[in-house]
């Protein structure tokens, strides 16, 4: 009887998409994204990434990643994006392999993948993962010894392993990058046209990881990469003629009584719009440096070029554990959530709320497009 | 043994564990923290960072303690990032059934507040199963970037273990402090 019913429905669903094209297909279909623009960003969820339009505060679609997967590396202009990712034979347990993964970025299907050695960091943030001249994916490995395996993303192959003692993340500028280290310095390795190791050279010391360390997040800047201590203070890293530039640091905790109980904390804590010279960074009020990765209760808006605080934005009881900023000349900024709650799309410019996004929270949000 | 001897004995401990790892790099490497984890309180702490240690260095505790292993203020716990194994089916010093230990593992200072001593606690992973995910407890005091493990709960621990999926942490007692070179 059941079956007799059965084959009427599909007898009377074929019909039916045979007579009334307006029906849908009874098995669904794929579709692909648009192009994207400067205002779509990700946003880490648990094994899984959100593409989102900023423009609409809609998800346009997802990546399926592993759980040991912190980050994206976007190459949008070759219609890729990366990612890397550790795998065992039965998820927990078993087998590990370690994976640069390359999807489709119309798709979002994955396409190819090259294997790395098994040492990836399963945690972390953006510098964990660094495009080197559009050319060579860099990730960073701890076992605990640290490294970094280079990957050719055009001939998809493991180039090499590069030793970094005491650095981490990867922080790409010409053909090489930089990275924050425990003994006060940035240091820079260069790679050669096949992505071996050409060169390495440190900065001058220039924080104390003791008395007032560097977050080992970075944003890009024009020519470099921001960085931020707990304290507050800017940093500006450029690397020309052989040498490591460091900028002379600024604060933005003013000599201000009330401001001085405030603190830069979260998962993402600050982020840099180079199109206007806009920094915006994650506050929460009172604690010492412990509270580094707290959630802030407050965004603050600078302008870099003048180096004062422009809006000071209230989030009231839902908390953020990170701020972003799209890289175009109208730049969005996103707060992140510090749960699954609701993402806030703003003005980066005015800090006004443009529109909001339920049930996204707690991850890292990347561009998809760098800046022009 | 004092401090000193027993930070030297860990750091040569870890040297043999961490392949291709210097001597100043292994000094630096740290604990973990597992997806929503944060830091660590180090209760009577002071100057003494937190230091990798081989796993079999850890020895059995016959101390006066007090206090209920399944919460966060249990004082084995001051520096204590992730789930506790008390929770998980296993107990501050075994790993649940099924799990494995990470060979390397890190070291607080906490004081029992039963005998006002200060003793060395070993935070061991216990790996190879999905994140427990009951009695988390997150503290970060001293807590510093990843480029600096030895202080870092930004990294994910199971060094040394067959798998480094993360599922709860114990709290040995491995030690107590010589209080001539307490910090």
């Amino acid at each position: 009887m059941i079956q007799r019913l059965v084959s009427g429905l599909i007898a009377i669903l074929c019909c039916l998409s045979l007579s009334a094209q307006e029906w849908d297909s009874v098995v669904g279909a794929v579709g692909s994204i648009d192009e994207p623009t400067p205002h779509w960003f990700t946003l880490r969820g648990y094994n899984i990434t959100y593409l989102v339009n900023g423009d609409t505060a809609e998800v346009e679609g997802t990546l399926t990643l592993s759980m040991f997967s912190p980050a994206l590396r976007p190459q949008i202009d070759k219609d890729r994006i990366y990612s890397y990712g550790s795998f065992y034979t039965r998820t927990y347990y078993g087998e590990r392999t370690d994976v640069v993964l390359i999807f489709d970025s119309n798709t979002l299907a994955p396409i190819a993948e090259v294997e790395i050695p098994a040492k990836s960091a399963g945690l972390g943030h953006g510098g964990m993962i660094g495009l080197i001249d559009d050319k060579f994916l860099g990730i960073w490995n701890i076992t605990p010894a640290m490294s970094v395996s280079i990957v050719d993303v055009d001939a998809e192959e493991f180039v090499g392993e590069v030793s970094t003692p005491g650095c981490a993340a990867v922080y790409p500028i010409d053909r090489g990058f930089l990275m924050p280290c425990g003994d006060g310095t940035l240091q820079y390795i260069s790679l050669d046209r096949n992505g071996k190791e050409s060169g390495r050279i440190r900065s001058r010391v220039f924080f104390n990881v003791d008395e007032d360390p560097i977050f080992d997040y970075a944003v890009p800047t024009t020519n470099g990469w921001m960085f931020m201590s707990f304290d507050g203070l800017v940093f500006e890293a450029s690397v020309a003629n052989g040498e490591i530039t460091i900028s002379e640091p600024w604060s933005i905790i003013s000599q201000d009584e009330e401001d001085a109980q405030w603190r830069i904390s979260g998962g993402q804590p600050f982020a840099y719009n180079a199109a206007t010279g806009v920094l915006v960074t994650l506050m929460h009020e009172g604690g010492g440096q412990e509270t580094f990765e707290d959630p802030g209760t407050q965004v603050w808006g600078f302008d870099t070029n003048t180096r004062r605080r422009g809006y000071r934005m209230e989030l009231g009881e839902e908390m953020a554990t990170g701020v972003a900023l799209t890289a175009d000349a109208e730049p969005l900024l996103i707060i992140v959530p510090d749960e699954q709650r609701t993402l806030r799309i703003a003005s980066a410019t005015t800090g006004r709320i443009l529109r909001t996004m339920d049930e996204m929270g707690g991850g890292l949000v990347q561009n998809l497009l760098p800046a022009e | 043994m004092n401090k000193r001897d027993l930070i030297n004995d860990l750091l040569a401990s870890v040297d043999r564990v961490a392949t291709g790892a210097s001597r100043r790099l292994a000094g630096r490497t740290s604990r973990r923290s597992f997806v929503g984890k944060l830091g660590a309180v180090l209760v009577g702490m002071g100057a003494f960072p937190v230091l990798p240690v081989y796993r079999q260095a850890a020895a059995a505790a016959d101390i006066p303690e007090l206090g209920d292993p399944q919460s966060c203020d249990y004082w084995r716990y001051c520096a204590f990032s992730g789930s506790l194994c008390s929770c998980c089916g296993g107990s501050q010093t075994q790993c649940p059934a099924g799990s494995e230990t990470a060979s390397v593992a890190w070291v607080g200072t906490c004081q029992n507040p039963t005998d006002g001593k200060n003793y060395l606690i070993s935070y061991n992973d216990c790996c190879g199963k999905s994140y427990c995910n009951r009695c988390s407890c997150h503290r970060s005091e001293g807590d510093r970037p990843v480029y600096f493990p030895s202080k870092s709960n930004s990294i994910l621990w199971c060094f040394g273990s067959q798998s480094h999926a993360y599922h709860c942490t114990l709290a040995l007692v491995i030690g107590e402090v010589d209080s001539t070179v307490a910090g």
